[in-house]
Formats: C-alpha cells, structure tokens, sequence
C-alpha cells in the first residue's frame, strides 16, 4: 500500500491489536457460552471503558515521546473524592473530580517544564503524592456514590448505552486531532525528534503541558467510571491501571519512544486487554495467571512493534 | 500560525540593508565562539559565509535565526532592531533557516514535514491532506527535486534530508534565506538545483546567506563573501574583489603551505604497511587499498558515502564481512576494538564527545585510559606512574591547561582533541587511523595536530584520513580514494589534487557521465 503521510501507516499499526482482541473472542465463544451474551457484552463495554480512557490519555503522552506513570493514583484520586464528596455535593462532584485531575496534569507538567525533571521520574513522583492524598481523604474503601450516578451513567448495563457512547467520541475526537490538526501533529513532532521539532517551531513547552493535562483529565473521567461503577471510592483500586494503560497503548502500536502510534490501535489494545481478563474469568483460570499472561503479551507487543530507528547521524 | 505574506515582493527602503549584524559576540562557557562579528546583507545579494569547522559560522546563523540569543551586539531586520526569541519569530520575522543538521521530523512524510505548521487547512481548522501533498509534489516539480510526498521522513537518505531542508526554507519566500552547508551531502547536480533556486530567490528580491566549504561554489554563486575564523571576521569583499587565495588566507590566517607538513617526494620503496584486499562492510562495498610506511592516504567523499562504516571498521569498532587485512604482510582478524589495538592500528574517533572522552573526568585520567592496564599492578593503578605518564603527554602534545588534573570539559575543542591524541598515540602504533580528526578545531590546534602527523608518517606510521575537509585531505595526503555509495569511484596522485577533481568523482559514475557530456 502506498502510504498516504502519517495517518495510513500509522492505521496499521492497529491491526495486531485488532486481531488479538478478535481472536480472544472466538476462542472465548467457543469456550464458554456466556462470552457473546448480552449480559456479557454490556459488562465488557462498562470494563473497556476506564482502561480505554486512561490508555488514551496515556498514549497521547506517549505519542509525545514522555511517560505518565500516574495515571493510576489519579483513577484512585477521582475515586476517592467521589466518594467522599458526592453525597453532599451531588452532581457538583463530577467537575470537582475532572479539576483535580487536570491539576494532577499540571503537576506533572510544571516539574517537567519548570524543574526539567525526567518525565518518568517526575510522574512517578507525582503518583506517590496523589496516592496519598486519595489515602489521607479516603484511608479505606468506602464513602458512597448514590445509584442516581450508576443508574443515569450505566442503566442496565447494555451495550448501547452512554460508555459506549463515550468511548466512540473520546476515540473519535482524538483520531480528527492526530490525523488532521496542527496541534496532533505538533505532539508527533515532539516524540519523533524533539530537537528538529524545535527548530521546526513547535512549542516545546506548551505541547508539554498539554499532553500531561489530557492525560491527567482523561484519567479522572476513567476514574469517575470506576466509582460510578463500584459506587464508592477506594484509594488503592487505580495501582493496576498504570501499568495496564501503557500495556494497552504498546499493544496497540504506540511507540514508548515517541511519535508513532494510532488511536485505534489503543482502543483495540484495551479491548484486547479487558478480554483477556474477561476470558480468564468465564474460563474461570486462576487470576495470578492472568497478571503472567498480561505481562508476557506485554513484552510480545514491544518485541513485535519494535523497529530499527538507527538513523544514521548523517 | 506562520504567516509570511510574500514580504520580499514588497519595497523596502533602499537605505537599509535586509540584515546588518553590529559587533554580534557569543560565548559557550569559557569558549569564546564569535567576536564582536560585524557584517550585512542586501535584499537581492547572495552572501557566502566561510570559514573553517570550528569558526563560528553555523553559531552565527543560529543567532541570526533565532535559535539562541547573541550575548553582546545588536541585529536589524530592513532597519528595525531584530532580536528573534525563538525560530519561530524568526521565521515570522521573515528569515529561514535550512540547517546542516536537518530538521526532518522522521514519522511525518516529506509533504507534512514541507507544509509542518503551515498546512493548508479547511474552515474547521482540520488539514486537507491530499491538497498538501499535491502542493508538495508541485513545488518539487517546479525546483526540480526528485522526491515525492508521501515518503516518510525516516526513509530518506542524508542528501534527500537536505533537499526538503533547503525546499522547506525556500517556500517561505524568506527575506532572508540562510543555508547551513546545504550542498555538503548533494551531488553536483543537485547542487546545481540548489544554486539556481537560490538565484530564484535572489531575483525576487530576497537575501540569501550561504555557508559553504566549497570554494569553487562560493566563487561561483557569491555576491559577495565573508570569511569568520576563530569567531573574528577577517574578510568581507565583493565578488571579484577576492580570489581563492584570499578567502584561503582569510580562514586559516596564513598560507597553506605553512599549516601541512611537507610531504616526502617518494614513498614507493617504503613497505607496505597496511593492506586491506575486498573487505566489505555494512554501507561498504568490497574495497582493496594499502598504505605503504610514512604514508597519507585520504578519504574523500559527499557525507554519507561510506566513511563512518570505513572508520568504524579499521578501528575494530564493527567487523569487516570477508576480505583480508594484513599488517606488515601478516593477516589479522580485525574483530574487535582490542584486536586492532593490539595489532598496531590506533585510531581517532569523529565524535570525542560520545566515543573518545570522559568530559568530566580530568585530563591525566583521560589520558592513560588506553594505556591503563600496562600502568597497573594486579589492577591497582600506580597513581605516581600514572601521574608521571600524564606529564609526559601534556607536554609533548601541547595539551593547553591549568594542569593534568583539570576536566577535560573546560578545555576547547582543539586541546580536547589533543588529549584524544595523547591517549591513542601513548605507544606509536603502525597504522593511525583518523575520521574527522580536527572537526571543531580552531586554527593554530589544527596546525600543532597536522605538525603531529608529520612527525608520525616521519617515523614510519602509515596514517588513514577520512575527512570531509577539503584543504585538509589535499594539503595532507600522497594519495586521496574519493567514496561514492560506499565504493571507491577513483584515485587521484598528490599532482592531480584539486577540489574540482575530487567533486567529479565524488558525484558517482552517473555525475562523471554529467561532466564529460
């Protein structure tokens, strides 16, 4: 196929992703008569959901050639001020919770930026704040989220209903901002040659700050569908989606370096990820094998997408 | 975001010139890099910068483009004060830059990195991307570049980069236009291209400022040339007011014959030192070349043509596939970097930042780093010893410093190169192998490092130079082999020496074709 500029390739790279998820299925159907049931296809929009938000967020950060480990402090932040603040709040506690992600972001950003600390290091630092501060309002599971949330947000768990919905604009608008914006491109230029993005006038800082805000956004509103789900907070209940959202965004094509990756791909990569896990459980395996698996598709995805990048330094 | 609305179409004030430069001083720690340069450009007027590696020519570019600030002196753009905080408000200003370093980001095709924050846009603010690259593809077209689109930035070769590089600059339609060494990787027809689009621009009324190593070019394509040397401007004259000699004098500061060592007339009876016979390498093809005692033999070539792979391979760093290297007669397995330290071959690495020094470790450690293990006992360094060695090398070497304890971060570029030297030269190998040896380096530490050479080929080493320098490999070498996609395309004898002759063969096959047609 001749390449038509950045986007088509970068389509591709989804693929792999793609099949996994499709594969996993068939061989889930086969196994278990419950995987295709509507019951179950609603229960795996409402678990995509979180996982794919997050991983978005983080893949924009990725795509910009930095890191975002604190995605999962800030999924257990949202949770936790939810939960704690609902009841007196009411709907009032959703903006409260997006605001206190995007300060999250600018944390992050505001070290990167201002102090020139290392991404990996800055946002892993973050994520030991946050962590506490979910800790110190919230010390252990509980508060409540009224079912008025659950029942708006989710109803009766079908399929086609408002996470859904979310999902195809989250991924949707994303993909218009990388395929045909200035700005989608600028954060490419930066993962791909930050020097030469630069020179080519990019605003190296403000692209900075921006990737670490939608991440930091984005994992609230993955965080906010967690509480609602579970209709309470819990400080720890984000610990796993750091590792899983970057999982999700490698497996869908995303290089950790920088300036490759499609939008799809990740959502494909969540989707893949949340079907493991969900097959695991219908085939009812054990659950510590599921982290094994996880892990090993993990450094599968990175062999696989792996490329040779030796440009020679003319 | 970047709107240039064709301001070189518009009158400006005869008075001004477009750019004049006024006592621009630049300093990186305690390296002093230009010194109070003065110097201006008229709309219309191609202006040749040159000057030798190391002279301050890109830092001044860099200035003038806004990459960073100057830290003494003031700028002016057609008469008002011009002091770019970024790239961007330089290019906002009206001055572009195409750089000898690229700036092709490599995950975007040619076309998105031609149009990169500039892209044509539809009402929504979203890129019309098959409007970009038929854009693209036309103003290739009309310059006559062969490249397409839709090409990924990484797949492109050195001369391609540049080609999008110069192509991006000058579809701005800048004020000024400035080229870092744009022709250093391209063919002589391809620099034909480049020099008629800057003669294009020139006729609608835009500056164009050109940095070149290649003498013949400059006197070709220049208005007018100015010459920087060790960061002060020594010449600045108008085209028929200087001649080869003069820009030569202006760069070097004296006349070449007092820089090279002189060459022995005859060195066919020496024996042959190094012989290597149909060894290929990755981004080389097979290659056959000996090196007799006390001899020079030069690589030359556009960038990229093999000479890191070659460079790479003598020095043991990556292997050469088949063939045969002998030293003295005696085949050896050059399989390792130890392998050919131990054979005799030293030999200098282009980047002493990355593959040649530890820059915060001071000079006596850097020094004896090579020759550790014979300044040891059961792996105790002799301090005294070391010490000792240390000394020795500063001084024969001429390493200017406050002592062997010093860092080698604060010495300048030269000096560094110097202790490069020292560490490879502390036993006199049989075979010196130098890629880029005085890349970075200001005059009189160029004239101490040629000095150095002669004394080595004096006793008997024979030296292998890979170098971009023209003055250098022709003032230096008996024989120079010019490179072309990693084969050597001919073999000029120390009579035939010219730059001329070099750059034909140096264009391949197909550019000797060109010439003789």
């Amino acid at each position: 196929m001749q390449p038509r500029g950045s986007v088509c390739p970068n389509l591709m790279l989804g693929l792999p992703a793609l099949l996994l998820a499709v594969a996993i299925g068939a061989i889930a159907t086969t196994w278990s008569g419950d995987f295709m049931s509507a019951g179950n296809l609603g229960n795996l929009v409402n678990r995509v959901l979180p996982l794919a938000i997050a991983a978005l967020g983080e893949a924009v950060v990725l795509f910009a050639g930095r890191i975002d480990l604190s995605v999962g402090s800030v999924i257990s932040l949202s949770t936790a001020i939810l939960g704690v603040t609902s009841a007196q709040l009411g709907w009032l506690s959703i903006p409260l919770v997006i605001l206190a992600g995007l300060a999250c972001g600018a944390f992050n950003a505001a070290g990167v930026i201002l102090l020139r600390i290392n991404p990996l290091i800055m946002t892993l630092a973050t994520s030991a704040v946050v962590k506490g501060i979910a800790l110190l309002l919230l010390p252990s599971p509980g508060g409540e989220v009224d079912y008025s949330f659950y029942d708006a947000f989710y109803g009766q768990d079908q399929f086609f209903g408002w996470p859904l919905l979310l999902i195809a604009v989250a991924f949707a608008a994303t993909f218009a901002i990388f395929g045909f914006t200035r700005f989608g491109r600028s954060i490419y230029a930066l993962g791909s040659d930050g020097r030469a993005a630069f020179a080519n006038g990019v605003n190296v800082p403000g692209i900075d700050l921006s990737v670490f805000l939608i991440s930091g956004g984005l994992a609230a509103v993955a965080g906010l569908a967690v509480g609602i789900k579970i209709l309470s907070g819990d400080p720890l209940i984000g610990d796993s989606f750091t590792l899983d959202a970057i999982a999700a965004a490698v497996l869908g094509g995303v290089a950790l370096q920088g300036g490759r990756g499609s939008v799809f791909g990740v959502l494909a990569g969540a989707i893949a990820l949340v079907l493991i896990g969900n097959a695991f459980n219908l085939l009812e395996l054990n659950t510590n094998l599921q982290q094994i698996a996880k892990g090993l598709i993990f450094v599968a995805a990175l062999m696989l997408f792996m490329r040779g990048r030796s440009r020679s330094p003319a | 975001m970047i709107e240039i609305v064709s301001p070189a179409l518009k009158p400006m004030p005869a008075e001004f010139p477009r750019l004049a430069v006024a006592q621009v001083s630049k300093a990186f720690g305690a390296n002093k890099v230009l010194r109070d340069v003065s110097f201006s450009v008229r709309a219309g007027e191609i202006v040749s910068l040159v000057g030798e590696n190391g002279a301050g020519k890109s830092t001044l570019m860099h200035i003038c483009a806004g990459s960073f600030p100057a830290d003494g002196g003031a700028m002016a753009l057609d008469g008002a004060a011009f002091r770019p905080a970024s790239p961007k408000a330089a290019r906002r200003a009206g001055v572009a830059l195409a750089l000898q370093e690229t700036s092709i980001l490599p995950d975007l095709s040619v076309g998105e990195n031609l149009f990169f924050g500039d892209e044509p846009r539809n009402g929504l603010g979203f890129i019309r991307q098959k409007r970009l690259h038929e854009a693209a593809d036309a103003q290739f077209a009309e310059m006559g570049f062969a490249l397409k689109s839709t090409r990924m930035g990484s797949e492109l070769s050195a001369a391609e980069r540049q080609m999008v590089e110069i192509a991006k600059a000058i579809r701005l339609k800048p004020r000024l236009l400035i080229l870092d060494e744009p022709t250093a990787s391209l063919s002589s027809h391809e620099t034909e291209l480049v020099l008629a689009a800057m003669a294009r621009l020139k006729a609608q009324g835009s500056a164009v400022i050109f940095i070149s190593h290649r003498l013949d070019e400059v006197m070709e394509a220049a208005d007018r040339a100015v010459v920087l040397k060790d960061g002060a401007l020594t010449l600045d004259a108008e085209r028929g007011a200087f001649s080869r000699d003069d820009l030569i004098r202006a760069m070097v500061g004296r006349t070449l014959a007092d820089i090279f060592p002189a060459r022995p007339a005859d060195l066919a009876v020496a024996p042959v030192r190094l012989s290597v016979a149909n060894a290929a390498a990755a981004g080389l093809k097979p290659l056959s070349f000996s090196l007799r005692a006390g001899e020079v033999v030069g690589f030359a070539g556009l960038e990229g043509q093999g000479q890191r792979p070659l460079a790479r391979a003598l020095s043991g760093i990556t292997p050469f596939h088949g063939g045969e290297i002998a030293i003295d007669g005696a085949p050896i397995r050059l399989t390792s970097v130890a392998r050919g330290i131990a054979a005799g071959i030293a030999s200098i690495p282009d980047d002493r930042k990355h593959e040649g020094l530890a820059l915060d470790l001071p000079i006596r450690m850097n020094v004896s780093l090579f020759a550790l293990s014979r300044r040891s006992s059961w792996g105790w360094l002799a301090h005294a010893l070391e010490r000792r060695f240390a000394e020795t090398a500063r001084q024969r070497f001429a390493i200017r410093s406050t002592g062997i304890d010093q860092p080698v971060r604060q010495l300048s570029g030269g000096n560094q190169q110097k202790v490069v030297f020292a560490r490879w030269l502390a036993e006199t190998p049989k075979v010196l192998v130098l890629y880029e040896p005085t890349k970075g380096v200001d005059v009189g530490a160029k004239t101490e490092i040629y000095r150095l050479i002669g004394d080595l080929t004096a006793a008997g080493v024979a030296v292998v130079l890979i170098s971009a320098d023209m003055l250098e490999l022709i003032g230096l070498s008996d024989r120079i082999h010019v490179l072309f996609e990693g084969a050597v395309t001919g073999t000029l004898a120390r009579p035939e020496f010219s730059e001329e002759a070099i750059m034909r063969l140096a264009a391949g096959p197909e550019g000797v074709l060109n010439h003789a047609a």
